[in-house]
């Protein structure tokens, strides 16, 4: 062996690989891995399919364009909305992932369906910005805040937009986030109009504390998405990747083990050292 | 068969020329580094001009016109006097009132869904009737106590006697067990966004 190679082939760099290979073989070749649904997923799904035909929902989204889960997500939000025929509007914070969600629509041919009319149906209001603040607005004043579509076409020519005045007017409220805490303190909604949340993997223990209380329902990112796509009976990218997150989960597991067998060691050697 | 979209092969070029550092730095990570900023504020310029024409110049244009948000753009446009090393000192109007705006939603909400909402969330778990809930509620009540205890710092342990201490080191067991089982969900996380431009390339650039 060289002592390039050598200098190459470092720890890091075989962790790089090893995790490298547990993503992209179980998306090649699928494993089909079990997945159990959990209580909270189950709540989450039930809460949307307890809907009936018509109920107004509004969909929040806060969070970044790397998370995976809450694209998976996405997509299977709006085919459970079509399916159930729930009148939809949907908003992001975030000026790159307006846009991705608005190619993930594109993808699933939602602009010109005969089925679930857009402006109808359902609205997508693109980016909104303001951040927590233009968040406290939506909250009292719907109007004022959903102006024009992401086409930039007046909220006057959209029928749906027409219906709302405040958060009261919708039947149920999805947050999809990464900074939970603008909802927590925002959104402070009434019986009426609950708010269930899919938060990110990444926070996904920091948010604990909000359930039920503040979110009524909860979901956890990838791994929550696929869990929802089980329930929904449409597999999805998020079954397809969560082989790949398990797999990766116990490459990191044993990595773990193996730093902490060697740090023991390590130390060990040190007390042998001084006792001689 | 792989993609024909011009696009998805650029962003194949990104995510690869991105996964390049993991080797070292070299230039196709900075390339895709430089391109990647620089097409990020270029989309947020655009947006940000969309957005002003919809919330600001429409409005005002419109039969009813608020020129009251002509009042506000002028007080955004007050940060680019920061521009400006002799009027500089103009651009922290903006930030003054921004900061006002932003302590005045959050000061009030805060103490409402952080503190009292999770007062009454940790108490309410105690009225459970499930004795395995009831038993959860337990402990994270005696969590929260201890937690609370390691962290009175102005009381020395040693000016009470052996049990505050005793119970310092129990918070900070407790709040190091907390903080443990908070890592999996944080790396899963991780992983999950080193994931998404994967399941692109494979998904969408080699469509397998």
């Amino acid at each position: 062996m060289t002592e390039q190679l050598k200098n190459l082939l470092t720890f890091k760099r075989i962790i790089f690989v090893a995790f490298g290979i547990c993503v992209f073989v179980p998306l090649v070749f699928p494993m089909g891995l079990p997945i159990s649904v959990s209580d909270m997923t189950q709540e989450y799904f039930n809460y949307i399919e307890s809907l009936p035909a018509g109920s107004k929902v509004l969909v929040l989204g806060e969070y970044d364009l790397g998370a995976a889960g809450n694209h998976m997500w996405f997509i299977d939000m709006w085919k459970h909305f079509r399916r159930n025929k729930l009148k939809v509007v949907a908003l992001h914070t975030s000026t790159m992932v307006a846009t991705a969600e608005k190619r993930l629509l594109d993808t699933m041919g939602f602009w010109n369906l005969q089925d679930y009319e857009y402006g109808v149906d359902w609205v997508y209001l693109g980016y909104v910005p303001g951040g927590e603040t233009a968040m406290v607005s939506f909250h009292d004043d719907f109007q004022s805040i959903a102006v024009a579509d992401y086409k930039g076409t007046p909220a006057s020519e959209l029928p749906l937009l027409q219906e709302f005045q405040d958060y009261r007017d919708f039947d149920l409220v999805i947050v999809s986030c990464w900074d939970y805490t603008i909802f927590a303190r925002q959104w402070v909604t009434t019986p009426e109009t609950p708010t269930i949340c899919m938060v990110d993997t990444y926070v996904w223990s920091s948010a604990q504390p909000f359930y039920p209380e503040t979110f009524e329902a909860m979901m956890n990112g990838m791994k929550g998405a696929a869990e929802y796509e089980i329930l929904l009976e449409i597999p999805g990218r998020a079954i397809s990747s969560s082989d790949a997150l398990t797999l990766t989960m116990l490459v990191l597991f044993f990595t773990l083990l193996a730093a902490q067998v060697d740090e023991y060691m390590i130390r060990k050697k040190v007390v042998r050292k001084e006792v001689a | 068969m792989v993609s024909t979209d011009p696009g998805m092969w650029i962003a194949a070029f990104l995510i690869f020329g991105f996964f390049t550092i993991l080797i070292k730095d070299n230039i196709w990570f900075q390339i895709c580094q430089m391109t990647i900023v620089g097409a990020g504020v270029a989309h947020a310029l655009v947006w940000a001009i969309d957005r002003t024409k919809s919330y600001v110049i429409e409005p005002i244009q419109g039969s009813n016109p608020d020129y009251l948000l002509l009042v506000f753009s002028a007080v955004g446009l007050l940060s680019l006097f920061r521009l400006s090393k002799q009027y500089g000192w103009v651009g922290r109007y903006f930030t003054g009132f921004s900061m006002g705006i932003g302590l005045g939603l959050t000061a009030g909400t805060n103490i409402n869904s952080m503190i009292k909402g999770q007062i009454v969330a940790t108490l309410k778990g105690l009225s459970a009737t499930n004795t395995f809930e009831l038993f959860n509620a337990v402990v994270v009540l005696v969590s929260v106590v201890f937690i609370g205890i390691y962290f009175l710092f102005t009381i020395k342990p040693e000016a009470l006697g052996g049990s505050v201490g005793w119970a310092q080191r129990l918070g900070r067991l407790l709040l190091m067990v907390t903080m443990g089982s908070s890592v999996p969900p944080y790396i899963a996380g991780c992983i999950g966004y080193t994931m998404a431009p994967l399941v692109m390339i494979v998904y969408d650039f080699l469509m397998l």
